[in-house]
């Protein structure tokens, strides 16, 4: 593959609060390319907002601060650019789209004004010019009536309407790179498909990359191309969408599948839910974050960090099981998961 | 618009009225006498008096009466300087105090935004810290402290540069309404400042202004176009009492600073119970007021759409 528009490598974010120091990235990596659709996927916590927030340059500091890594934006490096820089990247290069559209929308402001500030900022338009143009990408996002729309406040469009001035808003100065921040999560089901049919119509015509972030494997699966698995602020798997479905590879990316129902067994089988909690990121384990909860966990996944494992183009995967000196888990879901996987040390 | 308005308008009178009623009886129902301050007064020029004034009718009577002239603005006459109307009294001293309420309000105002928000986007360092602490000085201190320190630093300061650079007490000049106005304004500034600084910081952590960020706003644009405008609404509902407060309210530094407001009417008027000062004054203050709250209600209504929405239905 050729470069990759977004590359994301060995970044670490951490927060002063009240109790300590959090490290709510621990060295995530990974890349996004053209005209694909990366899904982040992990549970509350896991440090993927964070992770594209540092993307953005948008960690609050204090208390946050980016101490290692590197943001690479078509190779243009991000991580300590400056604000001058980094003004020119956001809303213009990078479209980025929060979860809760009821908050993420200034109230006081007409959603046309908040869409012609950024192509005024960017683009150089004049009001009228700005204005026909906010106009337009209300219809392109499929808001009916999109002239009387423009002159309204948020207060007076409904979730799902507001969600896609969100989107008019990221995509008004043509980005390259799309973020998404659990774009779905606050709206109900029949306004999510309809909004991730939007993305995915956007992304053809626009050839744009997306970078979802998620928590829903349902929407992974509608939309990913590929994914990456974080958890407790590491990537744990990545790999192609299809591949982590069909042959997930690690037991963390393992245990999520198990959780969720299976519609060909007719529902019943129990979900299986992952026993215990995520680590403690004031002083994350030496070792692999994910042992203390992992059915095969051997006694060096408490003290050493297991490397990612390039087991095949771009499957990636953290787990000692990985090592070919490794002993398999006899039994249980884990077992003969490894056979045929394993490579040297 | 016009609906909002002219709801809070009739809601005024309805406040307006009640207060009349209540003021009016409440002074008459306090004992005493408002005729009584001539010792030496023959039983027949009293006599006289109760007649003149309507004391003689009943309680009823006496009402009815009031309101009708109040209906053609008519506040009736003094009962202690009996050669003044309360209209006058009103019309030569209202004047004065309420130039000083507005330009101590201005101060407030404009000040509290500032500091506040000066305050609010350097939190926790030095400024901050400063900030803080004379806010706790600002709310605490009562005024007429203020007024006697400000005072004796500026007669000194006279004293030393051996001409009147500043003026300590009277009334004529601009250069009279500066330290005045500053004392009266303090507190209201002091206040305001804690308003804003706190609003500014619930403001800055709204998700919608991470957004302008996202947008590639600077933080300049950010600040004035998202957090500022937002920022401001709750300092501008507690604009109406503050107006009132200040125009009304600035008795102690009048006295302090040998200012001829109305402030010194009213408290003289109580300890006297001059019956148609007092509800004059409190009827004139009460609709001042209520005209104020309106006028900040209309303000509020212009800055925050969801209000202006709220009453289109």
């Amino acid at each position: 593959m050729s470069r990759p528009l977004l590359e994301v490598r060995d970044l670490r974010v951490e927060f002063d609060t009240h109790g300590g120091v959090v490290q709510a990235v621990r060295g995530v990596s990974f890349e996004a390319h053209r005209g694909r659709t990366l899904a982040l996927v992990g549970e509350s916590g896991c440090g993927k907002s964070v992770t594209v927030q540092a993307v953005m340059g948008l960690i609050p500091r204090p208390p946050g601060r980016i101490t290692a890594g590197s943001v690479r934006l078509d190779g243009t490096e991000l991580v300590g650019a400056s604000e001058a820089v980094l003004g020119r990247v956001r809303g213009k290069r990078i479209g980025m789209i929060f979860q809760d559209p009821m908050t993420s929308l200034n109230p006081t402001m007409t959603v046309g004004r908040q869409i012609t500030e950024t192509l005024r900022r960017h683009e150089g338009l004049s009001d009228t010019q700005a204005r026909a143009r906010a106009v337009e990408l209300l219809g392109q996002v499929r808001i009916p009536e999109a002239r009387t729309r423009a002159d309204q406040y948020p207060f007076q469009l409904s979730g799902g309407m507001r969600q896609r001035v969100m989107i008019a808003l990221a995509i008004a100065c043509n980005p390259e790179l799309l973020i998404a921040d659990e774009p779905t999560t606050a709206l109900d089901v029949t306004i999510q498909a309809q909004v991730l049919t939007l993305l995915k119509d956007l992304q053809r015509e626009r050839q744009l990359s997306i970078v979802l972030i998620t928590h829903d494997l349902g929407v992974v699966a509608r939309m990913a191309d590929d994914v990456a698995v974080l958890y407790a602020g590491q990537v744990v798997e990545s790999g192609p969408a299809e591949r982590l479905f069909e042959a997930p590879a690690h037991p963390y990316t393992l245990g999520l599948r198990a959780a969720l129902p299976d519609p060909t067994e007719g529902g019943r089988r129990r979900l299986t839910p992952i026993e215990g909690a995520p680590p403690d990121l004031f002083s994350p384990p030496p070792g692999c974050a994910y042992a203390e909860r992992c059915p095969a966990a051997m006694r060096a996944c408490a003290t050493r960090l297991p490397p990612l494992w390039e087991l095949e183009e771009s499957h990636r995967s953290r787990c000692w099981l990985h090592h070919a000196l490794a002993e398999q888990p006899a039994e249980g879901p884990l077992k003969g998961l490894f056979r045929g996987r394993t490579l040297g040390a | 618009m016009i609906r909002l308005l002219v709801r809070r308008l009739l809601t005024g009178l309805a406040t307006v009225f009640f207060i009349v009623t209540a003021t009016f009886l409440a002074v008459h129902w306090v004992p005493g006498d408002p005729l009584l301050q001539d010792k030496g007064q023959a039983p027949e020029v009293r006599a006289q008096l109760i007649h003149e004034y309507g004391l003689d009718q009943p309680l009823g009577v006496q009402y009815g009466v009031y309101l009708r002239k109040l209906a053609r603005g008519d506040f009736g006459i003094s009962f202690t300087q009996q050669n003044r109307s309360v209209n006058d009294i009103i019309r030569e001293h209202f004047p004065v105090s309420a130039t000083l309420g507005l330009l101590a309000l201005a101060l407030a105002t404009l000040g509290g935004i500032l500091l506040g928000s000066i305050s609010a986007l350097r939190r926790g360092r030095a400024a901050d810290q400063a900030t803080r602490l004379a806010v706790i000085l600002g709310i605490s201190v009562p005024s007429f402290v203020f007024a006697a320190i400000l005072q004796y630093g500026v007669s000194e300061l006279n004293q030393r540069a051996g001409m009147t650079v500043l003026p300590v007490g009277g009334w004529g000049t601009a250069a009279h309404l500066l330290l005045p106005s500053l004392v009266l304004g303090l507190g209201t500034l002091a206040f305001l400042t804690r308003l804003m600084r706190s609003s500014l910081l619930e403001v800055i952590t709204q998700d919608h202004v991470r957004t302008a960020r996202a947008k590639g706003l600077s933080e300049r644009q950010v600040f004035w176009s998202h957090q500022l405008r937002n920022a401001l609404l709750p300092v501008i509902t507690t604009l109406g009492p503050a107006v009132a407060a200040l125009t009304t309210g600035g008795f102690v530094v009048e006295s302090v600073f040998a200012i001829p407001g109305l402030g010194r009417y009213f408290v003289q008027a109580v300890q006297q119970l001059d019956y148609t000062v007092i509800l004059g004054l409190t009827v004139f203050y009460g609709t001042f007021l209520v005209l104020m709250v309106v006028a900040i209600d209309l303000v509020y209504a212009w800055v925050d759409p969801r209000i202006r929405w709220e009453h289109h239905g």
